[in-house]
């Protein structure tokens, strides 16, 4: 709502919105169709209530309870408030289309320069969806679009979903015509993602980067995961059924050899596998890290040989 | 609203009821009450049939009726209905075109000194944001100040954004300023000097809208076994079944076949009002179809004005309707548009009471023998006594008049008849209809037209038929049907006013 240059302004939407049929002729059936969807003109009430808090006589103090008062727009004045206006000798105009707000085609923008009344009244009446401490009685007619913030999140999801894709793309190399593939890794992301890759590396990047556009700030959080190289390695020693995790403990699967015990109040898979990991880095478990290391080789050249 | 005379809890007195409940109503059976031993009322009272019997000697009358003035199932088209539109398609086109804006609006504000850039407001761009109106060669003149600007380029690359340049065509040196929110009048003809060549700027402007209307269809059946109009198993004490207004009927296939008749009319009644297209595909085509792709449906009346570009004068219901504050802006507007100064208002009557009390505050009320502006009156009751005067009348507005505008008043009864489409909202509310503006061709056209199609005597319109199964498929029941298609276009909704009281706390 904040501009750089520190005047407030609103982007304000006529609420009752919807489909009239009326469809501009040069846009019918292109992808900028438009279609009158608003009242050609609203005529916005100029009085109306908003809700202020309480303030306690004594302590000057806010006490947490709010009252509805009356408000009133009038062209020029630079408070909302009808007893202030009528303390500081402001009448409604004598004329009364002067004091007249006005939407037309079902938007408009309002900046907080000049007639500031006019920002003031439309922030806080309650035909304002989004006032403070607006009673569901009253009638909303219309609603703050933040347009600075809408845009953002659309290009920061579009830029999200890129960057997932983009990590997709990380897992293969281009040889010449052919690809050569992080298979270990596509696996352990799949086994994360708790999908189904098909057959071949190709079905499973297809997979992988359906799943990197469906959910790309989930698929960049576990990726992300998996890049750091010990989850990524603990991930292929499950995969490669090298160790699992029983209860709170880390066993090996053929011997049935405890690596670790973890807290217990860890829920999650993911969780355990971050614990897990942790505990790996630590001068302690470099024997058992190595362990892992040799195991988990082992049984790569197995699945290779298989 | 702010005064709501209707709570929103349902509190319905009657609710409709099958034929087969009828028949199998646990405890206020009519059509068995004369069976002393085995009714209703015996039920209740044990099996005293003396007591039954008494109970139901000392029912005094048959029926009667609790109930105000007839729901108007009509309403809408005792209101608007004048004729039919005979057409042979299925699906109408209506073609609008407002009158053009001969101004441009710059986007933002923008200064130089002897010529300045500015880029051309969204809005003011044609066709894909490929056209616009600015053209070398032209003038832009700002109205206000009695300035205008020769136009030296206009550079059309992005799309919706066309940069025009304009020249001080005072001095090279002049501070220019392009004013955003500001209408900067176009002049579309080229100055050139006494002998000149030619410099062809074609103008086509396409400012037009078109709506697709489709048609509605409604359709009703009904169907009642033989055996129940053969008699009933003991004497009918009373009528068994009342319809929508409270008419008695005695026979089940006289009241259906009425009931048809009000059902059907009602629906195309309210569709009239305030509905709206079919859009879901899911009813329009595939398994679950109940209609199709030609018999979506028209906007209502009120759809048609709050979404189609008409005027939506939303006002504190609190304060109520007020002609000077409500009323005059939109007359000013209507004015700068140079559109109808004559509307006929259909108004709720919430609003109407409102407006009295507002406009009673209007002027103020002055001593006896100033300039009276007359809000009660006093009457005598009794005329042979002109001392008592007792009768107080308040007095209420039925039409407003000022500067060549007017509003004539008509209360639309059903706006508030909360047992049908009546409510809080619409009894504050007030629809004004343009008197004249809509025009084809020069003709003025009926701002609001009904619609039939057909072909070599095939219409849409209303078809009753009265079917005996005994001689179809040999069942003893008689059944029945009625269907009517309908398609209604409100034109220039830009023309029409839309006021609703709305709750401000």
């Amino acid at each position: 709502m904040n501009t750089t240059d520190a005047v407030e302004e609103m982007y304000i939407e006529i609420i009752d919105q919807a489909a009239s049929g009326y469809i501009r002729d040069d846009t019918r059936g292109t992808p900028f169709q438009e279609e009158i969807c608003a009242p050609g003109i609203v005529f916005v009430p100029n009085t109306g209530k908003m809700s202020e808090e309480i303030v306690d006589e004594k302590t000057k103090k806010g006490t947490g309870k709010y009252k509805n008062v009356e408000i009133r727009y009038i062209k020029d004045c630079p408070t909302i408030r009808v007893d202030e206006q009528e303390k500081a000798g402001y009448e409604k105009h004598k004329i009364p289309s002067v004091d007249t707000i006005t939407i037309r085609k079902g938007k408009t923008l309002i900046k907080r320069e000049g007639d500031v009344g006019l920002f003031d009244f439309l922030k806080m009446a309650f035909y304002n969806q989004q006032a403070p401490n607006r009673p569901k009685s009253a009638k909303a007619l219309f609603k703050v679009v933040e347009v600075d913030k809408t845009v953002s999140v659309i290009n920061e999801k579009k830029f999200l979903r890129a960057q997932a894709v983009g990590k997709v793309e990380d897992l293969m190399i281009k040889q010449g015509k052919t690809y050569k593939f992080q298979e270990a890794k596509i696996d352990s992301l799949l086994t994360l993602l708790g999908k189904f890759g098909g057959e071949s590396p190709a079905e499973k990047i297809a997979v992988l980067t359906q799943a990197a556009e469906e959910n790309p700030e989930l698929f960049i959080q576990l990726i992300t995961k998996t890049d750091e190289t010990l989850v990524t390695e603990i991930n292929h020693a499950i995969q490669l059924n090298v160790i699992q995790f029983v209860g709170n403990s880390v066993q090996g699967v053929a011997d049935n050899k405890i690596f670790a015990t973890l807290p217990d109040d860890l829920k999650s898979m993911d969780k355990k596998i971050m614990a897990f990991s942790e505990l790996l880095k630590t001068p302690e478990f470099a024997s058992i890290y190595q362990e892992l290391k040799i195991k988990i080789e082992i049984e790569e050249e197995n699945s290779v040989k298989a | 609203m702010a005064t709501p005379i209707f709570s929103n809890k349902p509190k319905f007195d009657q609710k409709p009821i099958s034929i087969e409940g009828i028949l199998d109503m646990p405890v206020f059976d009519v059509i068995a009450e004369t069976d002393p031993v085995n009714n209703s009322v015996a039920r209740w009272l044990g099996t005293d049939s003396n007591l039954s019997t008494q109970w139901i000697a000392n029912i005094v009358h048959e029926l009667i009726h609790v109930g105000g003035k007839k729901i108007d199932l009509n309403f809408f088209f005792d209101m608007f209905y004048t004729q039919e539109h005979l057409v042979n398609t299925k699906r109408l086109f209506n073609h609008y075109i407002t009158d053009p804006d001969l101004n441009i609006y710059t986007s933002a504000s923008r200064s130089g000194v002897g010529s300045v850039t500015f880029t051309l407001l969204k809005q003011n761009h044609l066709q894909g944001g490929a056209y616009s109106y600015p053209a070398t060669g032209y003038v832009l003149f700002d109205k206000d100040n009695m300035k205008y600007y020769y136009i030296s380029n206009v550079d059309t690359t992005v799309p919706y954004a066309h940069k025009v340049t304009v020249e001080s065509i005072v001095s090279p040196t002049e501070a220019i300023t392009i004013y955003e929110n500001t209408p900067y009048l176009i002049l579309p003809a080229n100055m050139v000097g006494g002998y000149s060549c030619p410099t062809v700027i074609n103008d086509a402007m396409s400012l037009g809208y078109t709506q697709q209307v489709n048609f509605l269809r409604l359709r009703k059946d009904w169907e009642v076994t033989i055996d129940l109009l053969r008699g009933t198993r003991d004497k009918a004490q009373y009528a068994y079944i009342y319809d929508k207004e409270g008419n008695p009927y005695w026979a089940y296939d006289l009241y259906e076949q009425q009931m048809m008749r009000e059902d059907l009319r009602m629906a195309h009644n309210v569709f009239a009002f305030i509905g709206s297209p079919v859009t879901n595909q899911n009813l329009i085509s595939g398994m679950n179809a109940v209609i199709d792709g030609d018999h979506v449906g028209y906007y209502g009346l009120v759809p048609s004005i709050k979404y189609g570009g008409g005027i939506l004068k939303p006002f504190a219901a609190s304060v109520g309707w007020d002609w000077e504050s409500d009323w005059e802006p939109i007359a000013l507007y209507q004015d700068s548009l140079k559109r109808t100064t004559e509307f006929m208002a259909v108004v709720g009557l919430q609003l109407l009471m409102n407006m009295d009390y507002r406009s009673n505050k209007m002027v103020k009320r002055q001593d006896v023998g100033s300039t009276m502006f007359e809000a009660y009156r006093r009457l005598s009751e009794n005329k042979t006594d002109a001392g008592v005067l007792s009768h107080l009348e308040k007095l209420g507005i039925s039409s407003y008049d000022y500067r060549g505008f007017y509003v004539d008043l008509k209360k639309w009864d059903s706006l508030s008849d909360q047992r049908f489409v009546g409510s809080d909202q619409w009894s504050n509310s007030m629809i004004m209809i343009p008197g004249s503006g809509c025009t084809e061709n020069g003709r003025e056209v009926s701002p609001i037209e009904f619609y039939q199609y057909g072909n070599n005597g095939w219409t849409g319109d209303y078809y009753e038929e009265y079917v005996d199964n005994r001689k179809v498929t040999r069942c003893e029941s008689v059944a029945g049907y009625a269907a009517q298609s309908l398609a209604m276009k409100v034109h220039c909704p830009q023309l029409f006013v839309f006021a609703q009281g709305v709750a401000d706390a």
